[in-house]
């Protein structure tokens, strides 16, 4: 008799294996639903770390405002302060600010459980009524028109020329009110920069030369006794440096070649000079002597001197940026293809028996967005997109029949555009929040 | 004669050495005449014993009932899931609304709104605090229930 292999235990193999199946599938798909609840519970977390972020930032503004005891934490010039939102211990933000450049910058960071989300800004001025007119002229004699005007034009004199809108004469006419308070606060900062070099977190008593990444402290003051100069000469590879440092020499700043530095402030007694192809942004550049900017190169910040103001070569300046200087001899001078985008102010302090001989000269094919603000007088032969304040044009001798006061050589029209951000420096002006990015 | 194989339990080599012919009867009973007359033990050829299909049983009866109580939880948890996602972007849709829109005052107010495909209530309120707004947005399925997302943010009254 033949026996054949046993098939007992055949139904069990195929239950067990079948459940084993049944529960790799059941198992997969409560990992998928529970890891899919765990992401949607979070997404409201994450989400509201965002608008806890956004809600400091509204705190911020609101402190800014004079609203609310406010009590900052004040480090380097940054201000820190951690608040509870919504009586709410869960829901928390780090707010940040700090003064630059006629800016006020906030970091808000918001928290919800486990997650944070950060949102930064600035503050400026917000230019009502400053645009109305393309120019606003103190003087009470003739405004001789060389070039055109395309825009009202606001003086307390009259107007000789051909005029594309409306000429007010009003004999009390009066310009914003610049705050010498805020231009001197800002410059007595970046000035115990130099004079205390205590405040530095490393002094170096040797010239400061860059030329590679790893050249630049990585410290935010770094005070040097003696020149810097950041250069590179290779043209296919540029040299980088981010971060938000400031270096401080009493001696001469010099950046050139194929360099980009971002969010590195320059603060000197002596020249600065930015050239060849060199691109610097979202910085501060102070110095008591002379600003240079030459040959292709392009900024985006703050240029603040006591000195003059240089611009030339091919040099573009952009996104809002303001270059002030209150000197009472040189002349803040844009010359030769330069582009500038934001605010060109001179104001030079005047007093009893001083001689004022500074203005701002915008020479030909010079394009100016934004406005012009001086004390003393603008020579302009160029072209400005946006508005004029000043209490006279200057002419060229070529106007003897003018006595070469109140010439205006170039052109002027109307800027359309309402997102136009002036530096908190005048009085009275309500404050605008933009630059707003998230991290 | 030739006797064909069923379920692979006998073979043309079994009948032949069980000294064929055999007298099969076609039909229901086939198998149990074969066996009778092969004399082949029963014991050894059955796949499938009664204990063992009832032990199976009774496995896949203690896994089917968690696994359907699981199933059942679960299908109604990613129900609620999907339904708090929904939520979310509601909440999220309408605080950004409200953000948009500056310089104008909202008050507090109950509205429904649709988010693919479901229907949702909207229950916003507005607490102004020196010219800082609290803006607080509930999103419910039902507002005697407890909201199945809630947003909140300060923003500033005014011209920013």
């Amino acid at each position: 008799m033949t026996k054949f292999p046993s098939r007992e235990g055949y139904a069990l193999i195929l239950a067990i294996m079948l459940v084993f199946i049944v529960m790799l599938l059941i198992i997969s798909w409560v990992t998928f639903i529970k890891n899919r609840s765990r992401r949607i519970i979070h997404l409201e977390d994450s989400v509201q770390a965002f608008y806890n972020a956004e809600s400091g930032l509204a705190k911020a503004l609101w402190y800014l405002a004079g609203n609310g005891d406010v009590n900052f934490e004040v480090k380097n010039g940054v201000r820190t302060r951690t608040d509870t939102l919504f009586d709410n211990a869960g829901s928390i933000a780090n707010i940040k600010t700090r003064e630059h450049g006629f800016f006020t910058e906030i970091i808000s960071e918001g928290k919800q459980g486990r997650f944070t989300e950060t949102v930064k800004a600035r503050i400026g001025c917000s230019n009502q009524g400053i645009f109305t007119n393309t120019c606003n002229i103190l003087s009470p004699g003739i405004l001789h028109i060389r070039g055109s005007v395309e825009g009202n034009i606001e003086t307390r004199g009259v107007v000789d020329g051909n005029v594309k809108g409306e000429v007010i004469q009003n004999p009390s006419l009066v310009f914003p009110a610049i705050s010498y308070g805020a231009i001197s606060s800002g410059m007595a900062q970046y000035r115990s920069f130099i004079e205390n070099p205590a405040q530095a977190d490393t002094e170096l008593f040797s010239p400061l030369v860059v030329d590679d990444k790893k050249d630049i402290p990585h410290k935010n003051i770094i005070y040097v006794n003696d020149v810097v100069l950041i250069e590179n000469d290779d043209y296919s590879n540029p040299l980088t440096i981010e971060g938000s440092s400031i270096i401080v020499s009493p001696d001469e700043i010099q950046i050139s070649g194929n360099v980009r530095l971002s969010g590195i402030d320059l603060v000197t007694y002596g020249r600065i000079l930015i050239t060849d192809d060199c691109i610097v942004k979202d910085a501060v550049l102070y110095s008591e002597s002379e600003i240079e900017l030459r040959k292709d190169a392009k900024f985006a910040g703050t240029i603040l001197t006591k000195g003059g103001i240089k611009v030339c070569e091919n040099v573009s300046i952009l996104q809002n940026s303001v270059l002030l200087s209150n000197t009472d001899r040189s002349q803040i001078e844009l010359d030769d293809r330069s582009y500038i985008n934001g605010t060109i102010v001179l104001c030079p302090k005047v007093g009893l028996g001083k001689t004022v001989t500074s203005h701002i000269v915008v020479g030909q094919n010079v394009k100016v967005k934004g406005l012009l603000y001086s004390t003393t007088g603008v020579r302009l032969k160029g072209s400005v997109t946006g508005t004029i304040f000043t209490p006279t044009f200057i002419g060229e001798p070529a106007y003897p029949d003018t006595l070469n006061l109140n010439v205006l050589e170039g052109d002027v029209t109307v800027l359309n555009e309402k997102d136009f951000i002036l530096p908190q420096i005048f009085s009275g002006m309500s404050r605008k929040l933009f630059s707003w990015e998230k991290e | 004669m030739k006797a064909r194989c069923f379920l692979g339990l006998i073979n043309e080599n079994v009948i032949k050495s069980h000294n064929f012919p055999v007298k099969i009867k076609f039909g229901k009973d086939m198998y149990r005449s074969l066996f009778k007359s092969l004399k082949i033990p029963v014991k050894n050829t059955i796949g499938f014993t009664l204990i063992e299909v009832l032990i199976a049983i009774v496995i896949i009866a203690i896994v089917i009932l968690p696994v359907t109580t699981i199933l059942i939880k679960g299908t109604h948890s990613s129900r609620m899931v999907s339904k708090r996602q929904k939520a979310v972007f509601s909440a999220q849709e309408e605080m950004e609304k409200l953000l948009s829109v500056k310089g104008v005052v909202f008050s507090d107010s109950v509205y429904s709104v649709e988010q693919a495909k479901s229907i949702f209530y909207i229950k916003r309120e507005v607490k102004n605090n020196q010219g800082l707004l609290t803006i607080s947005i509930r999103v419910y399925q039902d507002t005697t229930e407890a909201p199945l997302a809630k947003l909140r943010v300060l923003t500033n009254q005014g011209s920013y």
